[in-house]
């Protein structure tokens, strides 16, 4: 059995890379409060289009991590400085920069175990060497601008922790004792009190004296009739379970795609429509009559008709989008001459005109509110997924109430990597109809790498 | 009275003022500042209401030239009648607190915008080429010839590979620590400028 385990202490998740710090402590010890001094770091550099084991890994000590973050720091200022360009020419004094762009050095400087150069305007090289506690891959990590960004968000989320851990630790490390052991005896007074409470309302104990015999009389008892037991009515809202720290750290996972009933290909109009005959009635039975027995016949009194699927009951949630579709058919059904009386309602065991049509099965009854069928309709006509796209793209719109896309944020890593080739509307026009309630609304759009497009409303 | 700066407010303020600064050194610094706010308005369409929230942000600042320096900024657009070298070091720091925010404001947008660069480039692709960037670059271009009609003291055409490159430093000053890195970058910037004896 271990009596240590590795326990991952924070995370950072930028969208391009996760930071991850770990510390090696036995498992009864509760997780600190302040970042300790002896945890290793973790640093992915996440890519959704390489497989799992090509994924690029860096791990090491704190001090490692810190020469990262100073490394990237200076990078990130150097190269930004750099892309100033010099004042105009053809004035009174003659300014030029003297700092000519020296030629990047690939290996680490004395002392570091990380470099980064500019491999081109956009993308950069870090180059990590093995050792003094640190692991990595012998190749130089290409990383693009927006990689680059990511993970100076996760080391500068990193030195602010830290920061803020330290400014903590010391009014917390001395009285921070006292109230842990104030809340312990607390809870140990208050498990001793529930616990007296309890027994003293076990059924065993004596009743207090209220006129009754200790033992039941003929008659004492009524028996009411025993009613099936009624299930208590659903709770309007249903409880959300919450995941266990380590789990909720994790990116989520994007929903598998739902599984979509394939439509039949459409008619040729060419072909002629070929009624299937009209079943053939069997014959009417006649049992041969027995030696000793009368005739007997069958008589053919049920009606028998061709066969049709009974109406299948619809199901749940199916009615709100026929009532919003009524809605939108209404001003069409308030003209007198449009309505038609009811249909006769017809006897026939199998048939049923009563009951309105089924609507398609399709996304439409996703479309609790116009919008999200504007949306759907407008991704359908602009979404085109490249050939290299192999997961399911979501996205999560903003949608202010007068129509326009507040925000838009990837779900996955996948999503981020997409997230510029995302058709959108041009600056300032709405992409839906503004909203009728005056909200913001969320709206989730999935499009799948075969070109399908989904969109619903989220709570 | 003054309300509590902002965190925004209170990161600028900790800017450290540094050695001073030339006269020269701050027509560079104002220089690379207006091309940061060409490149955001050319992407963004920086509406008033947004700016006007940047302004508030540094507003409740004790900083009485800032206001003034700022003020004189008004909207974006009044960007082309603002005259090189009117803003001060207070005045700077306060529009690096303002180009902080309106970068974190839209940096979803920039990451877009780099992150299209990225990919147009590495299927060696013209970036302008698409809807974004396209309009991007002749925004700015219009509104670079604007400025400089005014300032004929400015820096020289904004360049295609300018163009990008911007984009891609607003991207790292809308991070938390942006309008210090920014701060840090502008007076690099200025330490590194060499004057040349003017002939004759």
């Amino acid at each position: 059995m271990k009596l240590v385990r590795d326990s991952l202490l924070q995370r950072y998740t930028p969208p391009t890379c996760t930071l991850e710090l770990w510390q090696v402590r036995p498992i009864w010890q509760p997780s600190p409060k302040t970042l300790p001094t002896d945890y290793h770091f973790a640093l992915h550099f996440d890519d959704p289009r390489l497989a799992e084991d090509q994924q690029t890994t860096v791990t090491g000590t704190p001090s490692q991590l810190e020469a990262l973050a100073q490394t990237v720091e200076d990078y990130v200022q150097t190269q930004l400085s750099r892309a100033f360009c010099p004042p105009p020419q053809g004035t009174a004094t003659q300014r030029t920069v003297i700092e000519k762009p020296t030629q990047p050095n690939p290996l680490p400087p004395e002392g570091s175990n990380f470099a980064l150069t500019p491999h081109s305007p956009f993308s950069h090289q870090l180059k990590v060497v093995p050792g003094d506690g640190v692991t990595a891959p012998s190749q130089a990590i290409a990383l693009t601008t927006s990689q680059l960004f990511d993970l100076t968000t996760a080391l500068t989320q990193f030195r602010l922790q830290v920061a803020a851990s330290d400014s903590s630790a010391t009014t917390d490390g001395t009285w921070g004792f006292w109230r842990w052991s104030t809340l312990a005896l607390t809870s140990l007074v208050a498990i001793g009190v529930t616990g007296a409470i309890l027994r003293q309302w076990q059924p065993g104990n004596e009743v207090v004296d209220q006129g009754i015999s200790p033992l039941p009389g003929q008659g004492q008892f009524q028996f009411q009739p025993v009613m099936p037991a009624i299930p208590p009515p659903p709770r309007p809202t249903t409880a959300s379970p919450t995941l266990a720290p380590p789990l909720a750290l994790r990116d989520p996972l994007p929903p598998p795609a739902t599984v979509v009933q394939a439509s039949p290909p459409p008619r040729n109009p060419n072909v002629a429509l070929v009624l299937p005959p009209e079943r053939i009635l069997p014959p009417t039975l006649t049992v041969p009559p027995g030696p000793d027995q009368t005739q007997m016949t069958i008589p053919a009194s049920l009606p028998l008709s061709p066969l049709v699927p009974p109406d299948e009951p619809l199901p749940q949630g199916q009615t709100q989008p026929m009532e919003n579709r009524q809605d939108d058919n209404a001003p069409s059904l308030a003209s007198p001459s449009s309505l038609a009386p009811p249909p006769q309602v017809q006897t026939t065991a199998l048939m049923s005109t009563s009951r309105r049509p089924l609507p398609p099965r399709s996304e439409n009854l996703l479309d609790t509110i116009p919008q999200v069928a504007e949306v759907r309709q407008f991704y359908q006509r602009q979404w085109q997924p490249e050939v290299s796209q192999t997961p399911t793209l979501e996205y999560r719109l903003k949608i202010s109430p007068d129509g326009q896309v507040q925000r838009t944020v990837p779900l996955g890593k996948a999503a981020s990597l997409y997230l510029a080739q995302l058709p959108m509307p041009n600056a300032g026009d709405p992409l839906v109809s503004p909203l009728t309630h005056g909200q913001t609304e969320t709206i989730r759009l999935v499009l799948t790498p075969m070109g399908e497009v989904k969109a619903f409303l989220e709570d | 009275m003054v309300s509590s700066p902002s965190p925004l407010s209170a990161a600028a303020a900790s800017l450290p003022l540094g050695q001073r600064l030339t006269p020269d050194q701050l027509t560079s610094i104002n220089a690379h500042l207006d091309q940061l706010l060409l490149a955001l308005y050319a992407l963004t369409d920086l509406s008033q209401a947004t700016w006007q929230n940047a302004l508030r942000q540094v507003e409740g600042w004790e900083l009485a030239s800032a206001d003034a320096s700022i003020n004189r900024l008004g909207h974006p657009q009044g960007l082309q009648a603002k005259a090189v070298n009117q803003l001060d070091l207070n005045g700077i720091r306060a529009l690096v607190a303002m180009i902080s925010y309106l970068t974190q404001h839209y940096q979803e947008l920039l990451r877009r915008a780099v992150t299209l660069v990225e990919q147009t480039t590495a299927q060696r692709k013209d970036p302008f080429q698409t809807i974004l960037l396209g309009d991007y670059r002749q925004k700015l271009r219009h509104l670079d010839q604007s400025y400089r009609a005014k300032h004929p003291q400015a820096v020289a055409n904004l360049t295609d590979e300018r163009a990008l490159s911007l984009l891609m430093e607003l991207l790292f000053y809308s991070s938390q620590e942006g309008a210090r890195r920014l701060w840090g970058v502008l007076l690099i910037t200025a330490q590194t400028l060499v004057y040349e004896a003017s002939p004759g």
